[in-house]
């Protein structure tokens, strides 16, 4: 082994062997101790290090002259070092010579570990030969002195426990215990910053493989000792940094093209990805490598351990997969572009053997808006379905608890009411080759209105599937009633619907549709009352959002209910636009709305789902609904009376109800889903927040002139296989 | 006059669901092939309106004058 070589691994296990020698009894070190040490020291880091024994020993023996009343614990190693010394320069019996005066002064002296062969031997020989050997205590000597009290100051040091705690992790690194030396510098070093602490710091962590700290370690002792004009710590850490920068290995990543959600974990860590293609320092051994993203919106991932030495640069080539079998593979696409008809090409898809898809969800609802009214709305919702056999039924239920207070029910001295709404619905459907049918069913009740209905759907798949119409019918019967089991008409509603969805592209969707809908029956609300108002001297003067009091203190005594025309057509085209960029989807909403009643509205609706990795979804929503009043709808109705018959002459159809009258809504919200559960799990969980704010300015109403309402909900969905 | 009005609705609506599937089948929809719908099948990607809770249809069926127009998909196309 060459001497340099040698050297270097002895450097710090001898600082090591100084402080644990002459620190466990500092109690008498005063100013000649720290001295000596600190002699001892630089001679060992300096001119013995480099092989200049003579000028070693020339300094230690100026110090040895200097040194009368040091503690003979401090003057121990220096004649340990003159020993070493002789024995580097072959002086056999003046080595051996140096140790026998070593262990006179202190029988507890010991060598620094990983010495020489040839100083092992001359130090047994010492031990065994001189007067005082350890190994043969001579009788009658005096017994060990009482262990000293802990001392109140160290030389060089602020802290007494930093001090001890050096010690202690001093005294770990010789008992081979580096992850207790690491322990107790650091614990050192927060509660004083010593270079010589942190040099030694680094060398554990540098021997424990932990190249990363022992390089940070390193540079910040070098920094230190530059500050410090500690040429001994300079000249160590500076060695020391360019030992790890050669042996520090380096990993850097070749990211997957197409594929801009890229996550990329190192050991669980975020790598930005902006920085994938340059190089990071790591520790040297086993890693592990995880990245995840969607490409064409199919996720997928990659994983892989990699087990890297020391000065090593390693790629790692980011080659994501699917791991999904709903996704298709290399081989079923080849499988694929060679069919001749759809049925070849199902032949290539993997057979999916799920007999049951189980579907569960539930969620709150809760709504307010500025004309008092809240809806808290409890739901649940279930499905179950069986992809191989084409058959589905699922059901869902509801409570609306509404209690209201607006201008409408103040005007007519009423009490804000509180009531309950039930809705709930079962459906079920079959799938007969390129044919579906699904029909529903649904009840709703409240005190003063109970709705029944029931429709039935029909979908075809056309040409390959690209082309997909249904045709549906509903119909409702409805009743209604001023109070419970007091039910006085009824109205009849049938919707016909036609439509068709269209795949326009490998990431566009566009539905078309359009429902004709007929109501017929006496829909006027029992409980609404009409204000009326003297036609000529006030009906032209009340003003949009004339307040309750006004319009009670002007209008006419009589106050008749609500009287709708007993028959609607309402007629409405549509249009849903989806187109998937790459990691997020845009879905467009147009309605155009015409009816017999002369209402016309157009409404806009707009979502943005924005993926955010693979688990979590978040979307802006916007809606935009404009519409004309109908025919009828009048902001103050006139009453006159007939000179013949004396008997007032009310307006055929009149209402109240701003629903009718001409109005803007805007609203602005989102919401979110987040995957609990991976993608790829069988069984997946969500949840769903989402929250909406809506302003409706109405052009022509009484009491009010705007409304702002929120409504929002949270809900939670699973699916089982 | 009003059975003018009615057909003139049941008209409007008809032009319009031909009007859409001339321009749709002009875009060559046709062109998709199988193995190039993985996207169609994205969960965003649905026909049917998956995100309006019923409390906002509610909400939107009772503060709007106008209903009907998109009561629901046909499935989605692309979907196995």
């Amino acid at each position: 082994m060459p001497f340099g070589i040698r050297l270097g691994a002895l450097r710090w296990a001898l600082l090591a062997w100084l402080l644990v020698l002459v620190f466990p009894a500092p109690a008498r070190a005063g100013g000649e101790d720290a001295a000596a040490l600190r002699t001892a020291q630089e001679v060992f880091d300096g001119e013995y290090s480099s092989g200049d024994f003579t000028a070693a020993k020339r300094k230690i023996d100026a110090q040895l002259a200097r040194c009368r009343r040091c503690n003979p614990q401090v003057q121990a190693p220096l004649h340990i070092l003159l020993g070493m010394i002789a024995s580097q320069g072959g002086d056999h019996d003046g080595a051996v010579s140096q140790f026998q005066t070593a262990l006179q002064l202190d029988p507890r002296a010991t060598l620094p570990p990983r010495t020489t062969p040839d100083i092992r031997s001359e130090w047994e020989e010492a031990k065994t030969s001189g007067p005082t050997g350890q190994g043969e205590e001579p009788s009658g000597a005096p017994p060990p002195a009482p262990a000293p009290a802990p001392p109140a100051h160290i030389p060089g040091w602020n802290n007494v426990e930093a001090f001890q705690e050096a010690s202690a992790g001093l005294a770990a690194d010789t008992a081979g215990k580096l992850d207790d030396c690491i322990e107790h510098d650091k614990k050192s070093l927060e509660l004083e910053e010593q270079p010589r602490t942190r040099l030694h710091l680094s060398s554990c962590e540098m021997r424990s493989g932990h190249l990363l700290d022992a390089l940070g370690d390193a540079q910040k002792a070098l920094e230190d000792g530059i500050h410090r004009r500690d040429a001994a710590v300079t000249k160590f850490a500076r060695e020391r940094v360019e030992q790890l920068l050669r042996r520090v290995p380096h990993v850097t990543f070749q990211p997957p093209l197409g594929v801009d959600d890229l996550q990329v974990t190192f050991d669980d860590r975020q790598v930005p990805i902006r920085a994938l293609a340059k190089r990071f320092s790591i520790d040297p051994g086993e890693h592990v490598v995880h990245a995840e993203g969607t490409q064409n919106g199919i996720p997928l991932t990659f994983d892989q351990k990699i087990t890297v030495g020391e000065g090593q640069l390693v790629t790692v080539p980011l080659v994501l997969k699917s791991h999904a079998p709903e996704y298709l593979t290399s081989g079923q696409l080849s499988c694929m572009l060679g069919a001749k008809n759809q049925d070849d090409v199902l032949k290539c898809l993997p057979q999916k053997n799920k007999p049951l898809v189980i579907k569960m969800g539930t969620q709150l609802a809760g709504y307010s808006d500025t004309d008092h009214v809240e809806v808290w709305s409890p739901e649940i919702d279930a499905n179950v379905s069986s992809p191989t056999q084409g058959w589905n039924v699922g059901g869902h239920f509801m409570v609306d608890v509404v209690s209201a207070a607006s201008p409408d029910i103040v005007s007519e001295a009423s009490p804000p009411y509180h009531e309950q709404r039930y809705s709930g619905g079962l459906d079920g459907g079959y799938k007969l080759g390129r044919y579906t049918a699904q029909a529903q069913t649904n009840y709703s009740s409240e005190p003063d209105y109970i709705s029944r209905g029931a429709g039935l759907a029909l979908t075809a798949d056309l040409d390959d599937k690209l082309v997909t119409p249904r045709v549906a019918a509903n119909f409702n019967h409805d009743s209604i009633g001023r109070g419970p089991n007091n039910f006085i008409s009824t109205l009849d509603t049938t919707e016909i619907e036609a439509g068709v969805t269209l795949v326009l592209s490998p990431t566009s969707l566009l539905v078309l549709s359009a429902t004709a809908q007929f109501e017929a029956g006496d829909q006027s609300k029992p409980y609404r009352y009409v204000p009326m108002f003297d036609p000529t001297g006030v009906a032209p003067y009340i003003p949009p959002g004339a307040s309750v009091d006004l319009v009670n203190r002007v209008r006419l005594p009589v106050r008749p209910t609500e009287q709708l025309p007993t028959s609607r057509q309402r007629y409405a085209v549509g249009a849903r636009f989806a187109h998937r960029f790459s990691g997020a989807t845009l879905r467009l909403e147009q309605r155009l709305y015409d009816d017999s009643w002369a209402l016309k509205a157009t409404t806009t609706d707009a979502r943005y789902v924005i993926d955010f990795g693979r688990h979590l979804e978040v979307w802006p929503h916007g809606r935009f609904n404009a519409q004309t009043g109908a025919n009828f709808y009048q902001l103050a109705y006139s009453a006159t009376l007939d000179p013949q018959t004396q008997q007032l002459i009310l307006p055929l159809y009149r209402t109240d109800d701003r629903e009718l009258s001409p109005l803007v809504s805007l609203t602005g919200g989102g919401g979110a889903h987040y995957l609990l559960s991976a993608p790829e799990a069988k069984t997946q969980y969500g949840v769903t927040l989402q929250a909406d704010v809506m302003y409706t300015k109405y052009f022509d109403a009484l009491f009010i002139t705007q409304r702002t309402a929120v409504y929002g909900s949270i809900g939670f969905d699973a699916e089982f296989d | 006059m009003k059975s003018a009005r009615i057909g003139g609705g049941i008209v409007r609506a008809v032009l319009g669901i031909v009007a859409g599937a001339v321009l749709s089948a002009t875009m060559g929809c046709a062109h998709v092939a199988p193995y190039e719908r993985g996207t169609l099948a994205h969960p965003t990607m649905s026909a049917e309106d998956n995100y309006t809770t019923p409390l906002a249809e509610h909400v939107e069926d009772v503060s709007e004058g106008a209903t009907g127009g998109l009561s629901g998909g046909g499935g989605g196309c692309g979907c196995n």
